[in-house]
């Protein structure tokens, strides 16, 4: 009965949800530049320690403070917690035919996958069943080049589509809720989850939500055009502590302001966001990026400013000298790391890539191990 | 008193053993009171009043006869009788507290006599293994010159007794001099790695021929090609030798880049060993210090993409560096002790000579998966072998419950397997290993590779 009462308020508040969801593209009021530091304040305060590190909570203000506050708590809430509470449900039904000391992180994470991606109806009880309603990716403008709001999981919740930032995101938070241990992991321009089994013939695995496969690591490493040396030194394909997610958070802030107000100037919260986030995740390449994407923006608003064409001439400029200075090492050590630019078609096609040799990149090993439980060693 | 002890226990081990066993004597003693005794006479208005079901006790209150009593001589053999008894009991106390600390001796000494490990073998073989460990330990200290050559030498002739560290050298020369010869007909500069890199391909991958001062006509050498047929050498542990390869003209993953190596090594060039799940190849650095893979199993340059998709290396594995890792020269030195360690196994099964090994290997090249995996399975056996002895000296499940060193060791089974895991190893059956290999093989791939060479070649001229 409560579980009945809990369903219609969620819908009820789905319709709101949806239709104030309508409001975000046209807001007429931009946040302040108050509302910015006092979210980069809560997520610091987050990262230092002094208040409880949450990612729900980081992904809830960095997309509130976008909105302006247009983004209701309890409303966020309500949605997560009904998957949350629906996955945990489904969980304690489902008979996974996994074997390992780890069955019930397994359970939850594979009804967290359900949930989201399931195209039948998913009975829980006698009386109740879920309506298939996956969550699906929306090809239209993926990066949010356009609209910035299309990153966000609220979008996300409100439309049921979304792209590898959001659908990660939301699966992240679910398992969290439910106290189901899963990891992000970056690829290029992309996200995704990892999960340790603890069955010693599964290992680690990977979990793709865009096209709702479990794709082995050459598929991210030969379609994502991985460089051995960013696999090396953690640039791709690492799994992110708990502190890491909110230096995530933290750039997905930064993003965010620079998206708003789009005064070259104007870089120094930027800049503040991305010392912070490095502070705690070193190699995390879209902080790295954006440092040094700022910095070269400083440097050509000062080439500007001094009416020079070559970057040797402003050179005389004790600040422009400076800020050449902090931005050259940064993108040689962002080279060495390993990091290679990838256009945006290659990356379409990548995705595609999937879809088209499922066979090839499937992870044979987990799925045999799902549907014929084998002895642990 | 330990000595004592075990005399009293020799002379009483006879009547201990059945719980209580009366002396002769006793007996007698014990007969004669019960024939003195009395026979009930009642009269009859007594006969309810005084009832005798039983024999009486000693210790309960003795039997009055009419004739007032028992008689003097039957209480001495009474009293002697108890007195009799009182010492055989106190001796069966004695007797017993003697034998439970002999058992307790006994089994001490039988988990003593519980070997917790593998006996080392004392064969004039044994001797030449321990060379071999001395002088490979010399050549990673540094006492010695490092030679991978010599290394090889030092691991093959452990195994094949024939082979002779000239025969070695002089294959491994002759094939660089032939190197040598091609760099010169094609034009190549001889200074430079990446030339020296082609002409070893070249000649361990193709057929070459070439003009020689000493022959009259021209010198052909054949491409050395891979052995499909136990290809990790689990029937036949030389399919891993280099001098099989240079004696039969084909090899496995093992050998075909070592011989590389070698050559590589005769010629000064820098070329480095890299590892794949079950596999090795060779990778080197082109003039831009972009890495290249040599896939001499196929003789064909692969990409990264390919031996992470079909070798199925995890992103764990690369980051942990225990795959697709070029390896520094001691760090391969370290990796044939390895090898010698698996040598010994083939000849004389699990030793402490394995562990000797890979300690020595693990200091100096601590990723090394393939010490790791000796290590993990040595120690298995060896819990396994515990077991046995536990079950052949019909120990208790309790004793081997609290046996400190079994438990030390099955935990450090435990760990190692998932140290094992925590690097990122993955396992491929030898049948897919053999389909991969094949797989390789096709003409896309050859494209791929003739371009990267022409590539190179060209960077080279430049």
């Amino acid at each position: 009965m409560k579980f009945l009462f809990s369903g219609i308020v969620f819908f009820v508040l789905r319709c709101g949800f949806t239709q104030g969801y309508g409001l975000y593209d046209r807001y007429q009021d931009k946040p302040t530049r108050d509302s910015y530091e006092q979210a980069f304040h809560y997520l610091n305060q987050m990262l230092i320690g002094d208040t409880v590190v949450s990612f729900k909570n980081a992904v809830y203000t960095v997309e509130n403070t976008y909105l302006n506050g247009k983004l209701d708590y309890d409303t966020f809430n309500v949605f997560i917690s009904h998957y949350a509470h629906t996955a945990a449900k489904f969980a304690a039904k489902s008979n996974l035919l996994y074997e390992g000391p780890d069955k019930t992180n397994m359970q939850k994470l594979g009804s967290v996958f359900m949930v989201m991606t399931a195209t039948e109806p998913l009975f829980l009880d006698s009386t109740h069943y879920l309506r298939p309603n996956p969550f699906t990716y929306d090809f239209d403008d993926f990066w949010g080049d356009r609209d910035w709001t299309k990153m966000f999981v609220s979008k996300l919740l409100a439309t049921q589509k979304g792209n590898c930032h959001s659908l990660p995101y939301l699966y992240k938070i679910i398992a969290d809720e439910i106290d189901a241990k899963c990891y992000l992991s970056f690829a290029p321009n992309h996200t995704y989850i990892k999960v340790r089994s603890m069955n010693p013939k599964v290992g680690w695995f990977n979990t793709e939500l865009t096209n709702a496969t479990f794709p082995i690591d050459a598929w991210i490493k030969s379609s994502g055009y991985v460089h051995l040396d960013a696999i090396r030194n953690g640039l791709y394909m690492d799994t992110l502590s708990a502190k890491q997610e909110i230096a995530v958070c933290m750039i997905d802030l930064a993003k965010g302001h620079e998206r708003l107000f789009r005064s070259k100037q104007d870089t120094e919260f930027i800049l503040r966001c991305a010392n912070t986030a490095l502070l705690y995740y070193p190699n995390y390449v879209n902080a790295l990026l954006l440092k040094a994407e700022t910095l070269k923006k400083q440097f050509e608003h000062k080439m500007k400013e001094l009416q020079v064409a070559y970057p040797k001439q402003a050179f005389k400029d004790p600040v422009a000298k400076s800020i050449f200075d902090d931005m050259e090492p940064l993108y040689a050590r962002i080279f060495r790391l390993g990091y290679r630019t990838m256009p945006k078609e290659m990356y379409v096609k990548w995705l595609a890539d999937l879809k088209e040799h499922k066979e090839k990149y499937l992870n044979k090993d987990l799925i045999h191990n799902l549907t014929q439980p084998n002895q642990t060693r | 008193m330990k000595a004592t002890g075990v005399l009293l226990f020799l002379s009483l081990s006879f009547s201990v053993h059945a719980q209580v066993t009366p002396t002769a004597d006793m007996k007698k003693a014990a007969k004669v009171t019960y024939k003195t005794l009395p026979a009930p006479v009642i009269p009859y208005p007594y006969r309810e009043l005084r009832k005798y079901t039983s024999v009486p006790v000693y210790g309960s209150p003795a039997p009055v006869s009419r004739h007032g009593g028992q008689s003097k001589e039957n209480k001495r053999q009474i009293a002697q009788y108890e007195r009799d008894l009182a010492e055989y009991r106190s001796r069966q106390q004695h007797a017993q507290g003697v034998l439970a600390e002999f058992d307790r001796d006994v089994a001490a000494m039988n988990r003593l006599r519980v070997a917790y490990d593998y006996p080392m073998p004392h064969t004039r073989l044994q001797q030449k293994f321990e060379a071999s460990f001395v002088e490979l330990q010399a050549m990673l200290g540094g006492d010695v010159p490092v030679e991978l050559t010599r290394a090889q030498y030092l691991v093959e002739s452990t195994y094949d007794h024939r082979l002779t560290y000239e025969l070695l050298k002089q294959s491994v020369l002759d094939l660089a001099y032939v190197s040598q010869v091609f760099m010169k007909k094609e034009g190549l500069p001889e200074g430079a790695n990446l030339s020296k890199i082609m002409a070893i391909f070249q000649v361990m991958a193709d057929t070459t021929t070439t003009k020689v001062p000493w022959m009259e006509g021209a010198l052909t050498t054949y491409p050395l090609l891979y052995d499909f047929d136990d290809p990790w050498g689990v029937k036949d542990f030389t399919k891993m030798f280099v001098i099989k390869l240079l004696s039969t003209g084909t090899g496995n993953c093992t050998s075909l880049p070592r011989l590389f190596l070698m050559i590589a090594e005769a010629l000064g060039a820098e070329a480095y060993l890299s590892f794949a799940p079950q596999h090795s190849y060779v990778k080197f650095q082109d003039g831009f210090g972009e890495w290249h893979n040599v896939e001499l199993t196929n003789q064909m340059f692969t990409t990264d993409d390919h031996i992470m998709e079909y070798g199925w290396v995890k992103s764990e594995a690369v980051r942990s560096g225990i795959y697709m890792n070029p390896i520094t020269k001691t760090e391969l030195i370290a990796h044939l002790v390895n090898e010698l360690a698996m040598s010994h196994q083939r000849i004389f099964g699990n030793t402490p000579f394995m562990t000797k090994c890979t300690q020595l290997a693990l200091t100096h090249y601590p990723e090394s998966i393939f010490a790791r995996q000796i290590n993990a399975n040595y120690y298995t056996e060896l819990v396994d072998y515990i077991v046995k002895q536990y079950q052949e000296k019909g120990l208790s499940q309790d004793q081997f419950d609290q046996d400190q060193k079994v438990a030390a060791l099955i935990e450090k089974v435990n760990t190692s397997y998932l140290t094992i895991d925590e690097l990122g190893y993955s396992d491929v059956p030898e049948d897919l290993y053999n389909q991969w290999i094949k797989a390789m093989n096709n003409e896309e791939n050859r494209e791929k590779s003739r371009n990267t060479m022409r590539q190179m070649i060209q960077s080279i001229n430049r």
